[in-house]
Parts: structure tokens; C-alpha cells; sequence
């Protein structure tokens, strides 16, 4: 089972370990909601479908953060759950979730960052940090 | 790290320092406020010195800290034909910056109505975390604020078209807008006219302390008369852009063989493609901010009008002065004697251009820009002058600010269990926030002493102070 923390402060560090890329963003997933949504159901009438090509398979968590990030600015969608489908640098999401009211909104992501992201696979496993701006 | 001191308010990291640097840094900061400068701002710096096409040195503000890519507070020029341009270099809130707007109130007019007047503006003006504003963009409204900027909102009935004049580059840049994505412009559709969350604010004060009387006057402020800032940016407009293009300048970088020391230094050659696209899209951005500002200051006028039961002409509200902070722009420069074209990056660092300079309305000419530099919610901001030695010194740029002295989450921690809200009301400062927990994170003792700041770019005469105003209305997201 992977692991995620999260540390805010004038920004937002985000550190995983996870066994594989989709676990990673199962993870990466979970923790947007907690992050940005003080509502704490599992509420999943809503569903996006996002793909995306990454420049390269090390910058796939960048972008499907960013992916998250834009859904929630502009449809105000919190996701609950994902089904991933990866093909090299492409990335093909089923996301099911809800649309968070405005009152139950804890915090806005700018944007996830390049700043000291680093992304390796040790001990079989692969760890991520990654800072996004507040 | 090895830092030399060259005088009182000046170091110097040599660009013999690190393997890769170009040309040296300069950091205006006294002995105290170097103190608290963050290791890892400084190794920012040092980056940024890597680039290639530098012209002169590498410049950071008195508020310096760390950024991405670019430590906040920087400043850096590049030649337009062999240098790069940087999202990095900007910020992700392009054109974030401030608007000042004079009336011919005086602190007394308001004096009993401070409470009026922050529940009027916290009612009209759409502010915190998710705040939209009250348009919706179509795609003939995108072409309009793209290509136009602050002139779109004033053809829309926000504002008159004298404000033009008194924003920097009158608030508009070329842009044509093809390098920007349908992302982005979801992103920004609903949020033209809002506030936005964060340390964006628009506060009501008073000029407390006049310190040039001429320049006060010229620009319009006089002892005791009540002014408003306007603090915000281009909102997810401008953060999309951003984010796309540091992904396709990491592309870029490795494209054309730049090597970079960090990531969010990713950048393009300016005269390539990609450089051209940024720089276009950018420029878009920084014209919806001007756009954003314009149309917040109508909603300032309506809600002061609104909670004091004035008229239009009674409250004579003008813009003062209106600029960015977040930003690249093409100058011309005296660079060894010879006037040279170049594409100058500041990032928490705000353009002070002194007297004579063309890009200035007429009736400032003689004296100088405005430089609005607000401080923190609780104590002062002010307003300076830019100088002719700020063109020698730091292509013609100033500090932006206080920068933060503790991270949020110490604020949060030391604060725990305040009132702000009743202490900043104690103060004779009447606030309004969409959270304690935004009140808490940017509590006055959170930032540094702006008057420090200041003191130092007037000290090495990039600025110079013209009035102190003081906080008496705010309103935060």
C-alpha cells in the first residue's frame, strides 16, 4: 500500500510512495480532495475524462495534477476515485467525483510546479516529491 | 555560500562563485533584512546568473525570497537577439501588481463610515478562494480583453478612458493571442473582475506622511486624503498560461541546448517560437490583469459611493498610478553607452522609471513613476518616485513589497487563539476576510517591515519616498 504526506505551507510539498505509476495517481488523486475540499463523502455523480501526452513519463504527475487543478477552477470538480489507462507518456482518465460547493471549498491550487520535483524508483518502489503554488 | 558586503545597503556574489554564472548578482539589502534572506533565494539568484544573454547583472530587491525559478524580488535583462525569456523569470500571477486610485476624500469623510465601507466592498467585489466575477466571456469579449487590456473594460463602461494614462504601458501590450490555449481561457472566463484569494486585497487608507511635497502634489496626494490599492493579477488565466508554457520551455531548453541549473528556469531563446508564443501569450495575460484591475476599480467606486451616500463627483476617484510586478517587457536601456533593446524580467519587482522617460503620462514626466509598494494589512505602504540612478542600477526597477518574514504555517501557529480581526479593529482597521485562517496567514508580523524595504532602495537611490499611506479598510479572499 503506498504512502502519501502532504505539508503546507506557502506552498504545498507532496511527497508519495507508491508501486507503480497507477497507484501513484490513485494516490495523487485522493489527496487533491482531502487538500481542496472539506467535504469528506465519497460522492461520485460526477465523472470527467481527461488524456493527456506528458513531454516525458517523469512528468506525468506534474501534469495530471495541473489536469485536477483546471478541472476544479473551472467546473469546481473534486475527484473521489480514477481509472487510468497508461500507454508510454500518454495518460487516459475516467475521474468520478463531485462538483464542491463554493462553502466547502479549503483551498485553491495555482498550479503544480517543476520546482525541486523529483521523481525515482528505489527499493522497488516509486517516491515523488513534487511543490505546488498556492 | 561566500556573499561579499560592498557597502551598507549593497552585496555582491562575484560571478566567479559557481561553475556557470555569467555575470555577477547584486542584492540590495542591509544587514538586517540579510539576516533573514533565505539561503535558497540566493541560490536562485546564482541560477539565474547561468542564463544565457544576460545584459548587465543580475538584480535582486531588498523583499527578496524564495520563488520558483527566479528568487522573488528579482530582476533580469536579456539581449533580445542571443538572450532567452523565461516563464520562470515572471511568475505564475503574470501581471499580478498594484492599483492606486486617489479621491478627494479626507481621512475624517470616512472616519465613522469604515465599517460601511468594508462591508460595501466586500459585498460587490467578488473575493476568496472560487470568487468569479459577475461577466462571462464570450469569444468576441476573449479577442477584446486579449488584445486590449484595460481599454476593452473601459469600452465595456468600467472606469474612463483618462485611467488609460496612468497605467503602465496603458494597459495594454501587443498580443494577438494564437499561443493561447482554450485551457486557459476556461480557466479566466468567469474570473475577469474578481479579487481572488491569497494576499490580494484591496484595503482603503490615508496618506499619514508626506514626505515630498512637489512630487505628492504632482501626483495628486496631499496629507490626510483617502486612497485605495487594488492588489491582483491575471487569476487562472494567467496561471495556465504559465503553467503550459514551463512545460513546453522544458522542451524548449533542451531543444536549443540551455542548460538549466533549475527546472522553472526552463526558457526558450526570446526570438524562437516558443520564446515569441510566451511572450505573446504572456502579454494577453498581463492584459487581463490590467482588464481584472480596471473593472475592480469600478466596483471600488460603486461600493464607496454606495456606503458614504455621495455622489460620483464628490468622491472623484482616479487612478493615481497602476503596475505590474509580475512581468517581461521590452526596454530600451543605455547599456555601456549605446541604447540597447532588451527583454527585462521582473518578478516581485515593480518598474520605477524616473523623470523624462517617454512611457510616462505628461503630467508626471517632469518627476518620475509612481512606485506603489504596499506593505503589509496592518501597519503602511507607501508610494516613491522612481530615480535616474535606478536605471544604472537595476534597469530601472524597485521592490514590490514587504516579502514574507515566516511561512504561513508558523503564522498560523504563533497566532493560534488571536483575534486579528478585533485587533486589527483596535488599531482603527476595519477588515473583512473570506477566512481567520487568511487573516492569520497574512497577520502584519508575518511580512517584513515594508519601511526597511524601502528604506533601502531609497538608500541606494533607485527611489526615493514621496508619501506613507495607512491602512483604515480592507478586504481579503
Amino acid at each position: 500500500m503506498g504512502k502519501v504526506e502532504y505539508f503546507l505551507d506557502n506552498d504545498l510539498e507532496i511527497s508519495i510512495e507508491a508501486k507503480d505509476m497507477y497507484e501513484l495517481l490513485h494516490l495523487l488523486t485522493v489527496s487533491f480532495k482531502e487538500i481542496v475540499s472539506n467535504n469528506f463523502e465519497g460522492d461520485t455523480s460526477e465523472n470527467r475524462e481527461l488524456f493527456f501526452e506528458s513531454e516525458s513519463v517523469d512528468l506525468i504527475a506534474v501534469d495530471y495534477m495541473n489536469e485536477l487543478i483546471y478541472l476544479f477552477d473551472v467546473y469546481g470538480f473534486v475527484p473521489v476515485r480514477g481509472v487510468f489507462n497508461l500507454f508510454d507518456r500518454k495518460v487516459k482518465a475516467e475521474l468520478f467525483g463531485f462538483i464542491v460547493k463554493r462553502e466547502d471549498i479549503k483551498r485553491v491550487l495555482k498550479a503544480a510546479t517543476l520546482h525541486q520535483f523529483t521523481i525515482q524508483k528505489k527499493d522497488g518502489n516509486i517516491h515523488l516529491k513534487m511543490i505546488v503554488d498556492l | 555560500m561566500s556573499v561579499r558586503r560592498v557597502d551598507p545597503f549593497t552585496i555582491l556574489i562575484d560571478k566567479n562563485h559557481k561553475e556557470g554564472m555569467r555575470t555577477d548578482v547584486v542584492v540590495y539589502a542591509d544587514e538586517e533584512i540579510e539576516k533573514n534572506i533565505e539561503k535558497d533565494a540566493l541560490i536562485q539568484a546564482v541560477n539565474v546568473a547561468t542564463l544565457p544573454g544576460l545584459a548587465g547583472r543580475v538584480v535582486v530587491m531588498p523583499d527578496i525570497h524564495k520563488g520558483y525559478g527566479f528568487p522573488i524580488g528579482g530582476v533580469a535583462a536579456f539581449y533580445m537577439d542571443k538572450g532567452i525569456i523565461s516563464p520562470g523569470g515572471i511568475g505564475y500571477d503574470i501581471n499580478c501588481g498594484v492599483r492606486l486610485l486617489g479621491t478627494s476624500l479626507k481621512v475624517g469623510d470616512i472616519e465613522k463610515k469604515k465599517k460601511e465601507i468594508t462591508s460595501h466592498l466586500y459585498r460587490n467585489v467578488p473575493v476568496g478562494v472560487g470568487s468569479e466575477g459577475y461577466l462571462r466571456l464570450s469569444d468576441a469579449d476573449w479577442k477584446g480583453v486579449i488584445s486590449k487590456g484595460a481599454e476593452w473594460a473601459v469600452e465595456k463602461g468600467f472606469g474612463d478612458s483618462d485611467d488609460l494614462n496612468f497605467i503602465e504601458s496603458n494597459g495594454k501590450m501587443l498580443s494577438y493571442g494564437d499561443g493561447i490555449s482554450n485551457k486557459a481561457k476556461e480557466r479566466g472566463r468567469s474570473q475577469l473582475g474578481s479579487l481572488g484569494s491569497g494576499n490580494h486585497f484591496i484595503e482603503v487608507s490615508f496618506v499619514e506622511e508626506v514626505y515630498d511635497e512637489k512630487v505628492a502634489s504632482v501626483f495628486g496626494l496631499e496629507k490626510n486624503e483617502v486612497c485605495i490599492m487594488i492588489h491582483t493579477g491575471s487569476r487562472g488565466f494567467g496561471h495556465q498560461i504559465a503553467t503550459e508554457y514551463t512545460s513546453i520551455m522544458l522542451k524548449a531548453s533542451e531543444k536549443y541546448g540551455i542548460k538549466l541549473y533549475d527546472k522553472e528556469l526552463a526558457c526558450a531563446p526570446f526570438k524562437s517560437e516558443e520564446g515569441q508564443r510566451y511572450f505573446d501569450s504572456m502579454s494577453a495575460a498581463a492584459n487581463f490583469a490590467w482588464a481584472n484591475r480596471q473593472i475592480l476599480k469600478h466596483l471600488v467606486e460603486k461600493s464607496i459611493l454606495s456606503a458614504l451616500s455621495i455622489s460620483k463627483q464628490q468622491l472623484s476617484l482616479r487612478t493615481i498610478y497602476d503596475v505590474a510586478h509580475n512581468i517581461a517587457k521590452i526596454e530600451e536601456h543605455n547599456l555601456e553607452g549605446i541604447k540597447t533593446k532588451l527583454i527585462v524580467h521582473r518578478k516581485g519587482a515593480t518598474r520605477a522609471f524616473p523623470a523624462q522617460s517617454p512611457d510616462l503620462p505628461t503630467s508626471y514626466r517632469k518627476f518620475g513613476q509612481p512606485v506603489i509598494i504596499p506593505g503589509d494589512m496592518g501597519r503602511y505602504s507607501y508610494v516613491l518616485v522612481g530615480l535616474e540612478t535606478a536605471f544604472e542600477k537595476s534597469f530601472g526597477s524597485a521592490c514590490h513589497g514587504a516579502g514574507r518574514l515566516i511561512s504561513r504555517t508558523k503564522a498560523l501557529e504563533i497566532f493560534k487563539g488571536r483575534d486579528i480581526k478585533k485587533e486589527l479593529e483596535e488599531n482603527g482597521i476595519s477588515i473583512m476576510a473570506n477566512s481567520k485562517a487568511t487573516l492569520s496567514e497574512e497577520m502584519p508580523y508575518a511580512y517584513k517591515d515594508v519601511s526597511r524595504v524601502v528604506d533601502v532602495v531609497e538608500n541606494v537611490s533607485i527611489s526615493k519616498k514621496v508619501v506613507r499611506l495607512k491602512p483604515v479598510c480592507i478586504i481579503k479572499g
